[in-house]
C-alpha cells in the first residue's frame, strides 16, 4: 500500500516538474526572470525528486 | 550494407544526399554565396563535396563514407558560418529561412539513421543465435502510457512555449533550458511510467523514501521560500 502511494507521489512530482518548467519558460516570455529561475528550481528539485524515489536497491546507501 | 541491391542502395543514397543538399542550399550556400568571403565560398564547396563524398563511399567503406557525410559535411558548414562572420544574420532576415533550414537538418539526421526494412525480419539473420522466444517478466501498468503521454504532450508544450520568448538572449536561454528540460522530463517519465506498479526490483517504501529525502527537502525548502516571497509581496 505504501509502495503504491510512493508510485502515486512520483507521478504527482513528475507531473509538478512538467508544470514547472513550463511556467518558468511562459515566465521568461513575459519578463518575469526571476519568476523564471524560481520555477525552473522548482522543477528540477521535483524531477530529481521524482526519479530518486525509483532508485534500485543497489543504488541506495 | 555492402550486401544492399543495387535499388536499395539508390534509395539509401537518395535518403542521404536530398536532404543533405537541401540543407546546404538553405543554409550554408546561401550567406557564403550572399556574402564576397572567399574562404566561406570555399569551406562551403568543400562541406558539398564532403557530402557527395559520403554518399559515393557509402557502399564500399561505409565508416569512410559516414565519416565524409556526417563529420565532414557539417564541420565544414560549421567553418563556412563561422568565415561568414556578420553575413550569418542574412539567414535570421525572415523566420520562414531559419525554419526552413531547421527542417532540412532534421531530414538529414533522419537520412543518415537506419530503420529495419520491411518485411526483415532479425531472427532469419544467419548471425541470429536460436532459442526460444524470451517471454516479459513484468507487464507494464494500464496507466503507464497515459503517463508517458501527458508527459509527451508537456514536453511538446513546452518546446513551444520557447518560441513566445522574444528578447534575444532570453529566447536563447529558453530554448536552451526546454531542450535540456524536455530531455530530462522524457527521460524521467519513461523510468517513472514504466516503474508502475513494479513490485521486484524497487527497494522498500521507506529506503525508496529515503533515496529521495534530499531532493523533497530542498523542493519543501523552495516551496516555503516561495510562499514567504508572495506573502511578502
Amino acid at each position: 500500500m505504501t509502495g503504491r502511494l510512493i508510485d502515486v507521489l512520483s507521478v504527482v512530482l513528475l507531473l509538478v516538474a512538467l508544470l514547472a518548467f513550463a511556467g518558468g519558460i511562459y515566465s521568461l516570455g513575459v519578463a518575469k526572470d526571476v519568476q523564471a529561475l524560481y520555477l525552473l528550481i522548482i522543477g528540477a528539485l521535483a524531477l530529481r525528486s521524482a526519479t530518486d524515489l525509483l532508485r534500485p536497491a543497489g543504488g541506495v546507501r | 550494407m555492402s550486401i544492399a541491391p543495387r535499388t536499395e542502395l539508390r534509395s539509401l543514397r537518395a535518403n542521404m544526399l536530398l536532404p543533405g543538399v537541401y540543407a546546404w542550399f538553405s543554409t550554408v550556400a546561401y550567406p557564403a554565396f550572399a556574402t564576397s568571403s572567399g574562404l566561406a565560398r570555399t569551406f562551403a564547396v568543400l562541406s558539398a563535396c564532403a557530402l557527395l563524398a559520403g554518399a559515393w563511399f557509402l557502399r564500399s567503406r561505409p565508416v569512410v563514407g559516414r565519416a565524409f557525410g556526417v563529420y565532414a559535411f557539417i564541420g565544414f558548414a560549421l567553418a563556412t558560418w563561422v568565415s561568414v562572420g556578420s553575413g550569418l544574420q542574412l539567414l535570421g532576415a525572415s523566420p520562414v529561412r531559419p525554419a526552413v533550414g531547421a527542417l532540412g537538418w532534421l531530414l538529414f539526421a533522419f537520412g543518415w539513421g537506419y530503420l529495419r526494412q520491411r518485411g526483415n525480419v532479425p531472427e532469419q539473420d544467419p548471425r541470429a543465435i536460436p532459442g526460444p522466444p524470451l517471454v516479459p517478466r513484468a507487464e507494464l501498468s494500464p496507466l503507464t502510457s497515459l503517463v508517458f503521454a501527458l508527459s509527451l504532450l508537456g514536453s511538446l508544450g513546452i518546446l513551444a512555449l520557447a518560441w513566445r520568448v522574444e528578447r534575444p538572449a532570453q529566447a536563447l536561454l529558453a530554448h536552451a533550458v526546454a531542450a535540456a528540460a524536455v530531455v530530462w522530463l522524457m527521460s524521467a517519465s519513461a523510468r517513472v511510467s514504466t516503474s508502475l506498479g513494479e513490485k521486484k526490483t524497487l527497494p522498500s517504501a521507506r529506503r525508496r523514501f529515503n533515496a529521495a529525502a534530499r531532493a523533497l527537502s530542498g523542493l519543501i525548502l523552495a516551496f516555503a521560500v516561495g510562499s514567504v516571497w508572495i506573502l511578502l509581496r
